[in-house]
């Protein structure tokens, strides 16, 4: 039984790492965090409901986690995305690549300057395929806040994405 | 839904709209204020632009080989071990590279890379086996030794000094941070000084963990320390 969700678990890394690079903005700290995830679901496997989603169960006990060591470490870090490195090192591809890159990696610097509720709402939404109803319950937050997060969230990047200033708290309705 | 204030709509209920995630009399509701309201209309564009663009900036890690540390965490290679329960942290073997093309990092710097190719194995148990040619790699295989563990620690600060008795060279390597480069990657900067009969020497260089856990160095020419 353990074996099968292993396997499954094996088949999810790929989302998982793609959830973890969303929430921490680096793929280091992404795989460190996929990693803790994994070895905390090993050892809490009798928990996990068969018939539930394996990717829901995963996705709260990264969030969990990730937060976990947020607080632990107090001080937010300049999570990787130095906008000076990622412009230096974007360098040997065509103009097209190269522009597709930065906007990209605009896109990424956004979603690391959300708030860790808006985040986790956004990438569990848009990047992950979640259900409101599922994204809600991965967190443990009623639909109207999924709502009005993912709205704050969306218009927060996309204002990135115009490059007009993303202050935060800026005029934003709801 | 239609009341006093100006905007007969909120955000929330727009980006719902967006996500297809309403009772299909509110999808309609919605539609019938797009159609009058040009404000509306353009947010619901910025909601749709970004869902899109949030989802194409990470969705590359999909196409990446999982590093085999992931692997090794879930207790996937030890299928036939027995006991479920020992969950390896590490994967059995790594090993550490110098690579003379690493892409980003000599782009940027258009820097001949200091030395050639030589391989760490580093077995269970913890020690460590030199591969390669034999004679010039005692200096660097102290050195490397150091290196992977300080990139292995990985916290801006750590430093691992090492020493080469045959060189009688006393050295540190020190990571200096994180660098996450345009595609994704993600590189850590170090620092390594040493002290010999030459003197005291300071460079630096960027390790990339590449798909399968290892590391691909580029060292940049060191400068005597001041």
């Amino acid at each position: 039984m353990s074996q099968r969700l292993r396997a499954e678990l094996v088949k999810l890394l790929p989302r998982l790492r793609r959830f973890a690079y969303g929430l921490t903005g680096s793929l280091d700290e992404g795989d460190d965090l996929v990693q803790g995830a994994c070895e905390r679901a090993l050892t809490r496997l009798s928990q996990f409901e068969p018939g539930t989603r394996l990717d829901s169960w995963m996705f709260r006990i990264m969030q969990n986690l990730w937060i976990d060591r947020r607080r632990a470490q107090r001080v937010r870090p300049e999570v990787g995305l130095n906008p000076s490195a990622l412009e230096a090192l974007a360098v040997g591809d065509a103009e097209r690549e190269m522009d597709h890159r930065l906007s990209m990696a605009t896109v990424r610097r956004a979603v690391a300057e959300l708030s860790d509720d808006q985040r986790a709402v956004l990438l569990l939404v848009c990047v992950e395929g979640l259900s409101y109803k599922d994204a809600a319950a991965v967190l443990g937050i009623p639909m109207g806040t999924v709502m009005s997060r993912l709205a704050r969230a969306r218009l927060a990047v996309g204002r990135a994405l115009e490059g007009t200033p993303t202050a935060a708290g800026s005029t934003l309705k709801v | 839904m239609m009341n006093k204030q100006p905007k007969p709509w909120v955000d929330s209920m727009l980006v719902a709209y967006v996500d297809d995630q309403l009772e299909p009399a509110q999808m309609a509701a919605v539609e019938e204020i797009l159609r009058e309201d040009a404000e509306a209309r353009a947010i619901v564009g910025v909601l749709r632009r970004s869902a899109g663009a949030v989802k194409a900036a990470f969705d590359q890690t999909l196409n990446e080989p999982v590093p085999a540390r992931l692997l090794a965490a879930i207790g996937a290679e030890d299928e036939e071990a027995g006991d479920p329960e020992v969950v390896p942290v590490r994967p059995r073997k790594m090993r550490i590279h110098h690579s003379r093309s690493m892409l980003l990092a000599a782009s940027v710097v258009g820097l001949a890379i200091g030395f050639g190719a030589g391989y760490l194995h580093f077995a269970p148990g913890g020690t460590i086996h030199l591969a390669g040619t034999a004679q010039q790699e005692s200096a660097t295989g102290q050195y490397e030794a150091a290196l992977y563990r300080a990139l292995e620690d990985g916290r801006p600060g750590a430093s691992v000094p090492y020493e080469d008795s045959a060189t009688k060279r006393l050295g540190a390597v020190t990571i200096v941070g994180p660098v996450v480069t345009a595609s994704g990657r993600s590189c850590r900067e170090f620092r390594h000084d040493w002290t010999d009969t030459a003197g005291t020497m300071a460079g630096h260089g960027l390790a990339c963990r590449s798909d399968s856990g290892d590391w691909s160095i580029l060292d940049l020419p060191p400068k005597p320390a001041s």
